[in-house]
């Protein structure tokens, strides 16, 4: 694919991505056939800084990893009232991750 | 998409020892109340949250009362079932490193996710809520 675009989705999704994985992405886009483009441009992924004042305000009911797409572990979550207190705290630093994480898998599912 | 089998397994481990460690902990009168209540929700707007009561209803439970346990909090029930079932399901996983566990966790996920099945869940939370609430657990 074109460099002007992979350089385009890069600059308005990178916020979306770990650093480590945005070089992954960059070859992985240029490598990639043009007629993906259109497809690619439509996906839409979770915004970590969403996931954070969520986890947050309503972390303890679990809302956050609902979000996020983790439903059996917002169950968990929910159903112990944020894991006695000690995960949803462990959360407020391991969500914004996890969200990059799960926007990593849902572009590499576009992908094959 | 989802959690891979080695964090699930640590997780679900972490979690089965923790449960058993604050069980065991409530279940004896001395220990009862030195943690307390420990709900952030319920410290900080005064009203109960979902599962609120479920430790209540689990003891109650362990101690033969069916109906008090219900009437705590039906949550509970689901809790101590997942308590006495999951380390077993993960011993046998993992002594004959199979992964039957993680592929009924995907498909329990799955399931949820879909409309007809997440609506009367989220229906059926909610209501349980506002019991929580009305009876100020």
């Amino acid at each position: 694919m074109d460099s002007n675009k992979v350089d385009m989705f890069i600059l308005s999704n990178g916020k979306f991505f770990e650093s480590n994985q945005l070089m992954y992405i960059r070859e992985q886009l240029l490598a990639m056939d043009d007629s993906k483009w259109s497809m690619i441009q439509t996906i839409q992924f979770k915004d970590p800084t969403t996931s954070i004042i969520v986890s947050i305000l309503a972390g303890g009911l679990g809302i956050d990893r609902f979000l996020i797409g983790d439903t059996g572990l917002g169950l968990g979550k929910l159903f112990t009232c944020g894991g006695l207190g000690i995960w949803a705290l462990v959360d407020w630093f391991l969500i914004m991750g996890a969200t990059r994480e799960r926007n990593f898998t849902k572009f590499q599912q576009f992908l094959y | 998409m989802g959690i891979s089998r080695r964090n699930l397994y640590i997780l679900i481990m972490l979690f089965c020892l923790s449960g058993y460690t604050w069980l065991v902990m409530h279940l004896d009168s001395r220990w009862a109340n030195v943690v307390g209540p420990v709900c952030v929700f319920k410290k900080a707007t005064g009203i109960p949250c979902p599962s609120c009561g479920a430790t209540r209803s689990m003891i109650a439970l362990i101690n033969g009362d069916f109906l008090k346990a219900v009437l705590w909090n039906p949550i509970g029930l689901v809790l101590l079932g997942g308590l006495a079932i999951f380390p077993f399901w993960l011993l046998h996983d993992l002594a004959l490193k199979k992964n039957s566990f993680h592929v009924f966790y995907a498909s329990v996920e799955k399931k949820i996710r879909q409309k007809h099945v997440a609506w009367p869940l989220i229906v059926l939370i909610l209501l349980n809520w506002c019991w929580n609430i009305y009876k100020g657990v």
